[in-house]
């Protein structure tokens, strides 16, 4: 037996997308999403593991605690074959391949315009034949800490993840994805290949692909790559969640480095308990449209602090949401980080009293409609949204209907509570 | 209207409006937006600064919607229209542009359309400027000035790309690449409201111009409504600059200069002698991707995986300036052998010691790359106009072929005209 369950599909009128899935024997989630007319294919194996899960216990065994920065070893390691690395399979068939690691997943990734079925082999067997051996795991701390130098002279990433280390005190989406030379120092080959056996099971994975491929043949062929390793039973992974506490770590995490200009991030965080599916969409949804009446480029705040020069276009918001937290980021290039922050909590408070504008909230409606059919257009962005949304339990399509759904009482209310200078902290690179 | 034969999608139908101006429209139906972009263009050289000062003006507000408030609440209101503007270099050219996208008509909800609407938006965006008095209001230009000023002075903050620049400008040091396309922080002591008015109606009326849409709209239509966007063309549009002369290497120079960074960045500068229309040109491409544009290329596959010596290491060739460019993120202390061994590859390209396969698998990825830009407007439009401005092959499977049919002895010969001219070193500066 190929197939559990029977398939389940998913689809949008308005957005014109439609998206079958199957669960294979094995466990993993398989889906696809044909793309008419497209020259290129898309495809991607991801697994459910990424940099939050630091801690996680299979059955009833003992919690394993890892060292930061894992998953991204993971996902540089995984690359190894004994003869040849993946890249060089993929280059034959004029095939390029990647891989991202992510709070939440571990994507590996080929685009192609030919040969798509003997890339999808590839990517099945290269992410199912783990090749850990003392001397490349050494090697790749080499190449590995080059990337984390390089992430430590990008002024936006340091003052994003300082930002991160002052929301949250104890929760590990705060920690670099790619951990530190000092937390990497330490990963072994066993510890890759247990984390391997844990995470990369396919009931923790879904395979994906977008293009203009035939539906049936696709999922024959999927089935028939997925059933070539006995991959064994549900290892019954538990990631084991750590809670965090109310308020910030620090108020405010300043960094020099040689930049031209101030980076300034005002952020704020949310606990909420177990949210998924539509109920955690939702949440995000409402909190987007927040965040772009009161922060975007159409409203009155974005106006003042431009023609004060005291920001640039660079300036906007976003909102990341996991089951157990969130936060809310806003910020940019900045000259006078002060006066902005002030500018900001008295607008809010502002706001706070006053309310939404009802016109505003129509506005962000019709705006949100045209960018969601935009980024249907990209391949790479309809494979993020559909693995994005699995993984938090949803359905990608859902966003159409709450985005109808959700009023400016909502978002009002929303924001009784919410964007509290008790629950704020600020990250700023200056230049020194 | 032509096809591109192989896959039957349509290339753009262009034709001349008057002398300097030309219309390129397309008919894409598999996408969910329509695209538009309307460029301008003029030669590298001193005051480029103030020309990108023009289309941010521009978008800072229109006779219609006279503040930045305004003219953003418009974009929302046309399905969340996203307009930008942008300046690039391309061979000795200086490209100013505006870019639009914004859903299909036939993707909104009942009757409503946006297709007319966001045309017309975008001419009074290029036609009818907020004026006062006839020219761009004095705060208008002192805020977009203070802008410009921090984007030239951020470009330090993005350090390989600083790196890489800083190289060119001393190889080129009196040659027209050497200009970056943001100009220089002198030439913007000289913008007023009159200097800046007046750039602005000499760019619309005498630039040379280029309208690049794609769309599921009837070319006839669509030609009609883009029209007006060539509205006061003059007869006589600015002509540009000869070709400037390409120029061999000299004996090699070195230069290092110290910074506050984790990572050293070497960049080294050779001189290829070949620029697009010479015979060797497309051989020369491939002999780029052999040693350092894939993952599979040499650079990659010694200097990263091998040697361990970096994360990231490219090679790049500029077809007009016939300049190839190696930049590498290194530990400061691998220098030396990191460029020894950069050098040796170059050596194994000159000597053709590389396998077959490594070249076959770059024609390969050289055409998946080349047929990948039909997939999306925004690169067909990109490759159209790059293409007729520096004097690049203009027909994407034109260029195919000819990469197509490149040999190893032509990549040899190719390989044997690069000349290192200079070699660039972005060093951490020493502990106090």
């Amino acid at each position: 037996m190929t197939w559990i369950g029977d398939e389940i599909i998913l689809e949008n009128a308005t957005l014109g997308e439609r998206v079958v899935e199957r669960t294979h024997a094995s466990g993993a989630t398989v889906a696809f999403c044909r793309k008419p007319g497209y020259l290129r294919r898309y495809s991607c194996f991801s697994t459910h593991f990424g940099s939050v899960d630091d801690r996680y216990r299979l059955g009833s065994s003992d919690e394993v605690v890892l060292p930061d920065g894992v998953a991204h070893f993971l996902e540089h390691k995984m690359f190894e074959g004994p003869e040849e690395d993946a890249f060089q399979q993929f280059s034959r068939l004029g095939a390029m391949a990647n891989a991202f690691t992510s709070f939440v997943g571990t994507t590996y990734l080929f685009s192609c315009t030919d040969h798509f079925y003997t890339c999808l082999d590839h990517l099945i067997s290269f992410v199912q034949t783990p090749h850990f051996t003392t001397e490349n795991v050494e090697k790749e701390k080499g190449i590995i800490g080059q990337e984390i130098r390089m992430y430590e002279d990008h002024p936006g990433w340091r003052v994003y993840f300082n930002l991160l280390a002052g929301l949250y005190k104890q929760h590990p989406v705060a920690k670099d994805i790619a951990g530190t030379e000092k937390t990497i120092a330490g990963i072994t080959p066993q510890l890759l290949k247990d984390c391997w056996s844990a995470f990369y099971h396919p009931s923790n994975m879904i395979l994906l692909a977008v293009g203009d491929e035939d539906e049936s043949q696709f999922f024959e062929e999927a089935g028939r790559l997925l059933s070539e390793r006995d991959m064994g039973p549900d290892p019954q992974i538990e990631k084991i969640k750590t809670a965090e506490d109310p308020g910030p770590a620090s108020k405010e995490i300043r960094e020099s480095m040689q930049v031209a200009r101030a980076k300034f991030l005002i952020g704020w965080k949310d606990i909420h308990d177990g949210l998924s599916g539509r109920e955690l969409m939702r949440k995000e949804l409402v909190t987007e449209v927040l965040l772009e009446c009161i922060f975007g480029q159409s409203g009155t705040l974005f106006e003042d602090l431009y023609r004060r020069g005291l920001i640039d276009d660079s300036f906007g918001s976003s909102y990341q949401i996991h089951p157990d937290v969130g936060h809310s980021v806003i910020g940019g290039e900045v000259s006078d980080p002060e006066a902005t922050l002030e500018i900001v909590n008295q607008e809010i408070e502002r706001i706070r009293t006053t309310g939404i504008d009802p016109s505003d909230v129509e506005r962000q409606r019709r705006s949100s409609s045209g960018h969601l059919l935009k980024s249907y257009n990209s391949l790479e962005h309809i494979a993020g949204i559909y693995c994005g949304a699995r993984f938090q339990g949803a359905n990608p399509f859902e966003v159409v209907d709450l985005l109808a759904e959700i009023g400016v009482d909502e978002i009002n209310e929303r924001l009784q509570g919410y964007l509290m200078p008790e629950e704020m902290a600020c990250s700023l690179v200056v230049p020194g | 209207m032509s096809e591109l034969a192989s896959e039957g999608l349509a290339s753009f139908d262009s034709r001349a409006i008057s002398s300097g101006s030309f219309l390129h429209t397309r008919r894409e139906t598999r996408r969910k937006t329509s695209r538009l972009r309307v460029s301008w263009i003029g030669d590298l050289g001193p005051g480029i600064s103030l020309r990108c000062l023009v289309p941010a003006c521009l978008l800072r507000g229109t006779r219609s919607y006279p503040s930045l408030r305004q003219l953003n609440r418009r974009t929302e209101q046309l399905w969340g229209l996203s307009v930008g503007n942008s300046v690039d270099r391309a061979g000795q050219r200086h490209v100013i542009s505006l870019s639009a996208e914004f859903p299909e008509d036939s993707r909104l909800p009942g009757s409503e359309k946006v297709f007319q609407d966001a045309i017309d938006f975008l001419g009074e965006v290029i036609h009818q400027p907020h004026l006062v008095e006839d020219l761009f209001s004095a705060e208008t230009i002192e805020n977009e000035v203070v802008q410009h000023r921090r984007t030239i002075e951020g470009r330090i903050d993005d350090k390989r790309s600083w790196a890489i620049q800083r190289c060119v400008e001393e190889t080129c040091f009196d040659e027209p690449w050497r200009f970056h396309e943001y100009g220089t922080l002198e030439d913007l002591e000289s913008a007023t409201p009159e200097v800046i008015t007046e750039l602005w109606r000499k760019q619309i009326s005498t630039a040379p111009m280029h309208v690049h849409f794609s769309g599921d709209v009837d070319q006839q239509l669509a030609s009609e409504a883009l029209l007006p966007l060539f509205a006061g063309r003059g007869s006589e549009p600015d002509q540009l600059s000869e070709p400037f002369p390409l120029k061999k290497a000299t004996s090699p120079r070195e230069i290092t200069e110290y910074f506050q960074v984790q990572q050293a960045n070497l960049v080294l500068a050779f001189r290829t002698g070949t620029r697009f229309g010479d015979p060797l040109h497309e051989s020369m491409l491939v002999a780029n991707g052999v040693l350092g544009s894939f993952p599979h290329s040499l650079l990659f596959t010694q200097v990263r995986e091998k040697e361990s010596l970096c994360y990231t290491v490219q090679s790049h060739n500029d077809g007009s300036s016939g300049l190839m460019i190696i930049n590498a993120g290194i530990d400061g202390d691998s220098a030396p052998r990191a460029r020894i061994s950069i050098l040796e590859q170059v050596e194994k390209v000159r000597q053709g010691q590389f396998d077959d396969e490594v070249l076959e698998m770059t024609l390969q990825a050289w055409d998946s790359r080349l047929r990948m830009i039909k997939d999306s407007p925004a690169s067909l439009a990109e490759f159209d106009l790059i293409s007729r401005i520096t004097g690049r092959e203009q027909d994407l499977d034109s260029l195919r072929n000819r990469i197509a049919a490149v040999t190893k002895e032509g990549v040899v010969e190719a390989a044997r005209r690069i000349e290192l001219d200079l070699v660039y070193l972005m060093a951490p500066e020493e502990a106090p």
